[in-house]
């Protein structure tokens, strides 16, 4: 192990909590590399994100300006933290930061030394929730059935084509089904105040969600694939507990979408498996998801692979994984300090 | 087909929380014998009873003859060879364990652990 490469690695997701982002379990799995010798720098949104107090995962945290700012600020604010931190990667985790990560992977490669491996702006654009319906035909892959709307009152007009319940998502998370008109508007509201417009009606299918968590070499070729079913599920919808299935249908999706679309990074393949065994892609998201590190667990480090990937080196596909191995989220209570609070709410570093 | 069972089965969900209801028991009292059907090949037995479909990620529990019965099938045993073997083994008769056969395997059949 102490022959490992010394590396400085920056990510985001630092928030560990109820709905996580995948930061603290893309740290672990970074950590537990047998080739590198990772150093952790946390950029994070909020001063109570759990992960800038996990001081054992993560060397050092810095605030970082929200998506909406836009990609100036976070460019300058990356420039200062460049000088002080030296990162060779960055693996950002959250889909509403992903547009300006993949906008600035040029200039953060070029101008100040950072790698990042992502998706194309192509990739990244086309899969989102509410163009579901064009991604399936184009790559023919099944979907349910799917509108945006921009007005709580579009949904009266798509009950012609809708059958109760349906299934009302918000542009980037949070998905509620809805049992009635009542309460599909009650739900276009709640998810349009926090996530924004537009929101995505979806047809409901009914059948047991499983998930991938895979990742693509940008060449059609799929580096590692685990697939997974939820155990125990949150009221958020969140897995707590998963399990990995050897589940061929799933994976070949998997790797016939990203021999398709030449998908390049990591990914998470939401699909909706029905009795009568059809497949129905529900959505992609463009990143690790929170349970990755099941993946690490079971025999694919997908964090390192993608660390490989990232400095330009060859990367073998994973063969197989281990079936049946479980993941079990559980809450925990940190003691912190109010100076180390005070520190990453007022200077935004820790 | 010739059927003969022990007993009887039924899938409870082990509770209404959400946070166990994908984790199902089957409770089995007494058991079966033939079945001229194919256990899933990849169905994970273990010694204590817990069943794992590794295609689902369905997870069961079975009494010892429920797995002794499992086993048999998934050996490829004949009806008549597992048949005989309860006969020896228990101390049962025909009709109740055929009525019992009919309720296992059709739940078998329903979990998808087995086809017709």
């Amino acid at each position: 192990m102490n022959n490992r490469q010394k590396i400085t690695v920056a990510v985001t997701g630092l928030n560990n909590v109820d709905s996580p982002g995948s930061g603290i379990p893309v740290i672990r799995g970074l950590l537990e590399s047998t080739i590198y010798d990772v150093r952790i720098i946390g950029l994070s949104y909020e001063p109570m994100e759990p992960g800038i107090y996990m001081r054992d995962l993560v060397s050092k945290t810095y605030q970082i300006p929200t998506p909406a700012t836009g990609q100036a600020a976070l460019m300058n604010r990356l420039r200062y933290i460049q000088a002080i931190e030296h990162i060779d990667v960055l693996i950002p985790n959250f889909d509403a930061e992903l547009f300006n990560f993949i906008k600035l992977a040029d200039p953060l490669s070029k101008e100040l030394g950072i790698k990042t491996f992502l998706p194309t702006l192509a990739q990244f654009e086309e899969r989102h929730k509410w163009q579901l319906d064009e991604f399936g035909e184009k790559y023919g892959i099944k979907v349910p059935k799917s509108k945006k709307i921009a007005a709580a009152y579009d949904i009266k007009k798509l009950e012609d084509h809708f059958s109760y319940p349906l299934v009302v998502k918000g542009k980037y998370y949070d998905a509620t089904i809805a049992y009635s008109a009542e309460q599909a508007v009650s739900a276009f509201h709640k998810i349009a105040a926090k996530w924004g417009l537009p929101i995505i009606i979806q047809e409901f299918t009914k059948g047991t969600e499983v998930n991938v968590t895979a990742l693509g070499d940008g060449n059609g070729n799929t580096i590692g694939a685990v697939a997974m079913r939820k155990q125990v599920i949150t009221d958020k919808g969140k897995a707590w507990a998963g399990i990995t299935i050897d589940d061929e249908n799933l994976l070949e999706m998997t790797t016939d979408f990203i021999r398709k679309t030449k998908w390049r990074g990591p990914c998470e393949i939401e699909v909706i498996r029905t009795d009568d065994e059809d497949y129905y892609l529900i959505e992609i998201n463009p990143r690790f998801p929170a349970w990755v590190y099941l993946a690490v667990g079971a025999g694919q480090n997908h964090p390192e692979a993608l660390l490989k990937l990232a400095l330009g080196e060859t990367v073998e596909p994973f063969g197989e994984y281990e079936v049946g191995k479980l993941f079990i989220r559980y809450s925990y209570d940190m003691i912190c300090n109010l100076a180390d609070f005070q520190q990453i709410s007022t200077v935004g570093e820790l | 087909m010739s059927v003969l069972i022990i007993g009887t089965g039924k899938v409870v969900d082990s509770a209404s929380n959400s946070f166990f209801e994908r984790i199902k028991f089957i409770l089995i009292t007494f058991y079966v014998i033939h079945l001229n059907m194919k256990i899933k090949k990849n169905l994970a037995l273990s010694d204590t009873g817990f069943v794992f479909n590794p295609s689902t990620g369905d997870s069961f529990s079975v009494n010892p003859i429920g797995l002794e019965i499992l086993r048999l099938i998934k050996s490829s045993k004949s009806e008549a060879e597992i048949t005989q073997y309860i006969l020896d083994t228990y101390q049962t008769d025909r009709e109740t364990i055929e009525k019992d056969y009919y309720d296992f395997t059709k739940m078998l059949q329903t979990l998808k652990l087995a086809e017709a």
